[in-house]
Formats: C-alpha cells, sequence, structure tokens
C-alpha cells in the first residue's frame, strides 16, 4: 500500500511540473518579491484618465477629470486639489500659453465642453470660441491654442483665446475623427506640425502642407493605420510620430526635410500595438556621458506599458524599432523593477510623457499620463534612478 | 544469638523486598517501554495534521547576494502521511502549503508536495523526529506562477499521548531554488533562491 501511495505522489510531482511550469508574468516570482516596493500615494486617484500636464510658476498642474497641482521640481510629493470652474467638472485638457493656463472642462448639466483661462489658482475665466460646446479636443504649442471640433475642423488662437480663426487651408472633413483619435500638433525648429490621423501636415496655422512620411511615392503605412501622436526633439532637431500599428517614425531636420526623408522602424512593436506619447530622454551616465532613450506609449489598444528605443537613431530603419515593452528596462536606465502591482504601469495605456527638468540641469522628474491608471512618476537625480510611483 | 541473626535476616530480606520490588517493577517497565518502542515495524502507518506560523527569511541570487523577501509573517500548513521502514525509520508524503503578503499586500502561495523520510530518536513519552523533505513546490503570485525543486529539512518534539496519538511541534527549513532558463519570459537573471521556515503545531496518529 505503502509503494502504491509513493507511486502516485511521485505522479502527480512529476504531472505538475509538467503541466504548471508556466508563467504568465515576465518577472520571476521570487525576484518579484524581492525587488518590490510599496506603492505610495499621492493623492491623485488611482483610475484617473490623464493627458495633458503644464509647469509655471513653479508649480505643475495636471488635468486628470479634476485639476490638481503640487510644487515642481520635486518641492512637494502631494499634489492639491485646485477648484474647478464652478458649475463644470470633468476637466481633460490643459495646455499653457503666455503662462496661462488653457483647460477644456464640461458642463455639469449638458456635459457639453467649454474653454477656460486661468492662472492657476482656482479661478477661471470661461472663453468663447466658434465651437462652444463642441469642442473635441485641445492642443497648446509655440503659444498658439489649437482646438478641433467633432467634425473634424480645425481653429486656433494666437491671442490667448481671445479670438479663434477656423483653419481652412486644411480639408474640412474627417480630419480628426473622435472615434480614430490621432489629433496631434507641435512646434520646433520653426514650423507648426499637424497630425491629422491619415496625414501629417507642415507649416503655420492657416498654411499647411502635407509633411507625411513617403515610400517609393506613396504614403509609408497601411491605408487604414492612423499616426497617432507627434514628437519633436529639439536637441537632435528631430521630428517623431507614431501609428496604431506600432511603427515609429523620424525625420531629421523636418523644417526643410521631404516626406521621402522620413525613416520608418524595420519592426513594429510586440503584437503591433499602437503606439500613443512619446519623449526623447538623455539620462546621466555613470561615466559622465548621456543615454539617450526615445520612450513610446502602448495605446489604449493595447495597455502595455511604454517601449524604448535606445539611442534612436535615422541612419538605419533598425535603429527606431522598439523593443519589447520596458516596463523593466533592459539596460536599468528608467528603474529597476515594478511589476508588482496589481494594477501598475506596465499593464497602462500612455497617453503621455511629461519631464520635470530641474534647475540644477541633472535632474528630472518623469511623469506618464496613463488612460484610466493614473499618473506615475520616475525621478532621475544625477543618474540615480527610482522605480516607477504611482502619483 | 541465631535468634538475633535470623531476625537480622528477615529485616534484611523484607528490606531487599521492598527495595528491591521498584527495581523489578521498573525493569518490567522498561521493559514494556522497549516493547513498546518496538512496536513499529515495517508497514506501520501515521498520519500529520501541522498548522503554524511561516517565517520568510531570505533571497540570494546566483550571485549570492542576499535580498529581503519583503514578506510578512504568513501562516502555513500540511498533512503528511508516512509508514514506518524500520522502527526508526519511516517515508511517506507531504502536501502543503502556505500564504505570506508582500508590500502591496499582494499574496504569495506555496504549495510543497513532497516526499519525506524521517528518523525518530525515543526517550519515552517525547520523541524527536529528524526529517527531510524533497518534491516540487508551486509559487504563485498573481500571474504569475513557478514549479521549483524544494527541500525541507526539519525537526520536532512529540509527546505520546498513547501508542495512537501524539501531539508536537517542529521546526522546517524552506530551501527553494527558483531557477530560470531565460528560454520563456522571463530573464535568467531573475533566478533566486528562496530561504524560508516554518513552526507549526502538530497533531499524530498512528494505526
Amino acid at each position: 500500500m505503502g509503494k502504491k501511495i509513493l507511486s502516485i505522489a511521485v505522479l502527480l510531482i512529476t504531472a505538475a511540473a509538467l503541466l504548471i511550469s508556466c508563467n504568465e508574468s515576465d518577472i520571476g516570482v521570487f525576484y518579484g518579491l524581492a525587488h518590490e516596493e510599496k506603492v505610495k500615494n499621492y493623492a491623485l486617484p488611482d483610475h484617473c484618465t490623464s493627458e495633458s500636464m503644464v509647469k509655471t510658476g513653479g508649480y505643475l498642474y495636471v488635468a486628470a477629470g479634476s485639476i490638481y497641482r503640487k510644487k515642481a521640481e520635486g518641492g512637494e510629493l502631494d499634489w492639491h486639489k485646485v477648484k474647478s470652474p464652478e458649475d463644470y467638472h470633468n476637466v481633460t485638457e490643459m495646455g499653457l500659453a503666455n503662462d496661462t493656463i488653457f483647460i477644456l472642462a464640461y458642463d455639469a448639466d449638458d456635459a457639453k465642453p467649454y474653454l477656460f483661462s486661468g492662472t492657476g489658482d482656482g479661478s477661471w475665466e470661461k472663453k468663447s470660441t466658434p465651437i462652444d460646446g463642441k469642442i473635441s479636443r485641445m492642443r497648446v504649442t509655440n503659444n498658439v491654442i489649437f482646438i478641433t471640433d467633432r467634425s473634424g475642423h480645425l481653429y486656433y488662437s494666437d491671442d490667448d483665446a481671445g479670438s479663434f480663426t477656423q483653419d481652412t487651408s486644411l480639408p474640412d472633413s474627417k480630419l480628426f475623427s473622435t472615434s480614430t483619435g490621432g489629433f496631434d500638433m507641435t512646434y520646433g525648429g520653426g514650423s507648426y506640425y499637424l497630425n491629422a490621423q491619415y496625414d501629417l501636415y507642415r507649416g503655420n496655422p492657416g498654411s499647411w502642407t502635407k509633411f507625411s512620411p513617403t515610400h517609393n511615392g506613396k504614403i509609408w503605412k497601411d491605408d487604414e493605420d492612423v499616426f497617432t501622436r507627434l514628437y519633436y526633439d529639439e536637441d537632435d532637431d528631430r521630428l517623431y510620430t507614431a501609428d496604431n500599428s506600432g511603427y515609429i517614425y523620424a525625420v531629421d531636420s523636418p523644417s526643410g526635410a521631404s516626406g521621402s526623408s522620413w525613416v520608418k522602424s524595420e519592426n513594429h512593436a510586440r503584437s503591433g500595438m499602437g503606439l500613443q506619447g512619446m519623449i526623447v530622454l538623455r539620462i546621466p551616465t555613470s561615466t559622465g556621458g548621456t543615454h539617450k532613450v526615445l520612450l513610446a506609449g502602448s495605446g489604449i489598444n493595447a495597455g502595455r506599458g511604454y517601449f524604448e528605443v535606445h539611442n534612436p537613431r535615422t541612419s538605419d530603419r533598425d535603429f527606431l524599432d522598439p523593443e519589447v515593452p520596458k516596463h523593466k528596462a533592459a539596460t536599468e536606465l528608467l528603474t529597476d523593477y515594478y511589476d508588482y502591482m496589481s494594477f501598475d504601469i506596465s499593464k497602462a495605456a500612455i497617453n503621455s510623457f511629461f519631464i520635470d527638468e530641474y534647475s540644477d540641469g541633472n535632474s528630472f522628474d518623469l511623469y506618464a499620463q496613463t488612460f484610466g491608471y493614473g499618473v506615475w512618476k520616475n525621478t532621475n537625480k544625477g543618474g540615480y534612478v527610482r522605480a516607477w510611483n504611482q502619483e | 544469638m541465631m535468634k538475633d541473626l535470623k531476625t537480622k535476616i528477615i529485616i534484611l530480606l523484607t528490606l531487599l523486598v521492598f527495595i528491591s520490588g521498584p527495581l523489578f517493577a521498573a525493569s518490567d517497565d522498561d521493559d514494556d517501554y522497549d516493547t513498546y518502542q518496538e512496536t513499529f515495524s515495517l508497514g506501520d502507518q501515521m498520519f500529520f495534521i501541522n498548522g503554524g506560523v511561516f517565517i520568510p527569511l531570505f533571497f540570494f541570487d546566483r550571485s549570492l547576494d542576499v535580498k529581503d523577501t519583503n514578506l510578512t509573517l504568513g501562516g502555513t500548513g500540511s498533512l503528511c502521511w508516512q509508514v514506518f521502514l524500520t522502527n526508526h525509520l519511516s517515508v511517506g508524503a507531504e502536501l502543503g502549503g502556505m500564504f505570506a503578503l508582500s508590500p502591496n499586500k499582494r499574496v504569495l502561495y506555496m504549495i510543497p508536495l513532497m516526499l519525506k523520510a524521517t528518523y525518530w530518536i525515543r526517550f519515552y513519552p517525547f520523541e524527536i523526529p529528524l526529517s527531510l523533505g524533497l518534491g516540487g513546490n508551486l509559487s504563485i503570485l498573481e500571474e504569475a506562477a513557478h514549479i521549483d525543486f524544494i527541500a525541507k529539512p526539519g525537526i520536532g518534539f512529540y509527546w505520546n499521548l498513547n501508542e495512537e496519538w501524539a501531539f508536537g511541534a517542529n521546526a522546517t527549513y524552506w530551501f527553494v531554488p527558483q531557477m530560470y532558463s531565460g528560454s520563456g519570459k522571463v530573464p535568467s537573471d531573475n533566478s533566486m533562491f528562496g530561504n524560508f521556515m516554518d513552526v507549526t503545531l502538530s497533531v499524530l496518529f498512528r494505526f
């Protein structure tokens, strides 16, 4: 009898080893525990959606349903709620023009969006636009405010929302479908760049020309794909964009380049996940140099944290390839580990990154704003990098 | 004179009887103990139920760098069946389980299934079992799971209530080398060696 039971035990152990030696995570069980840090919470809602953040007057402001602020450059850890416009709630977007904060907030009664301006002290002024109650998206870059309506029309103001002009230099329909997203705007090197989903444009408000990546005379993406976000890296004078199949595109000296000058990554992000917010970091190394890394947040269709492109270059398409999600950085540039929360940044879709550079020139706080998983921060002080922490 | 001698002999014999009585009685008891100890022979079985505290100790990696487990004290329990091969040696199998919490309240579960051998040191009514369990251990932490080898050396202290029932306590060391080859999603540098222990109370039933 004993022999029989022993045989059964051996069989059970063998079967278990064969059948359950799986690991759905990409982190070792004990390794994960050894590197786990207690999550601190700095007063932002853990499940808020956030896309925009600004820095002005020594404070950081974030739109995350409500408006929150704290002292910049690590001067304060906890965020404090700033009073929203009375009778308006759900602040979704935020931008900064001439030290004035502009927000989109929704009427508490009819849930229609309106534009407000303020200095961050809780007093807000409702601004009049041609599309009051119909504003879909807002971007503020180089002190120009751009807004779109749900029909895809673009309006802009270069006088702090004193007046808006409809931009008639663009096709006026289906430029910015609210269902597929993709509207973005940036400025650099003397030009504005506009992402209108299926095409990119370069120029100035009211005067745009197509600037989409082209290859062999055709736009260099699948027809059904849309461009998602734009990012201009001033130090390299390089413009980046990405699409919702996970490819990254880059062009040097974009203000004078042609569409065929774009370089497209050889490979896309894992599983073709769409990419969203991007940023280029230059992280001090122990040898006194800097390491350049492009971060590209995964889109809402994936929710896989962010991808890293180390030392991105346009000389070879391989140098733009997004790697596997690097919530654990391959070279430990950003953090050592954080797959230890039931919700963590590696599972989040990242709308935007925001960098708060310290006046010492050697430190920064990097913020990742997610879709439904709050805002996360990673502090880099003189090359010493901490793990991501939810704000 | 003779009467005195006879009286002295009677007194001496009487004393001897009184003195030797307990001695003989003790000797009889010793024989009983020996008989009791020799009761266990091939095929005799026993069943343990253990429960107690799980104590995380430390991890170390392949560079022998020691890491904190970051785990709280936990709970553990096990069921063990063994059969005697000789009076002092028993073998069997043990199925256990434990839980402990991470800093963010994630729950680590480990479920060891082992073959176990025990050597029994006896001084009635107490027994000291020295055991070694070897087998597989399933570690589960949320969506991560892994099967590893486990070795559990342990020592116990039992008091026998009677021939069937005994109660005691155990202290057991858990050594779990969690190795990753790097061929899967988890890189090989995630390999860690887990070191834990438990202290349990135990009920033993022999049959």
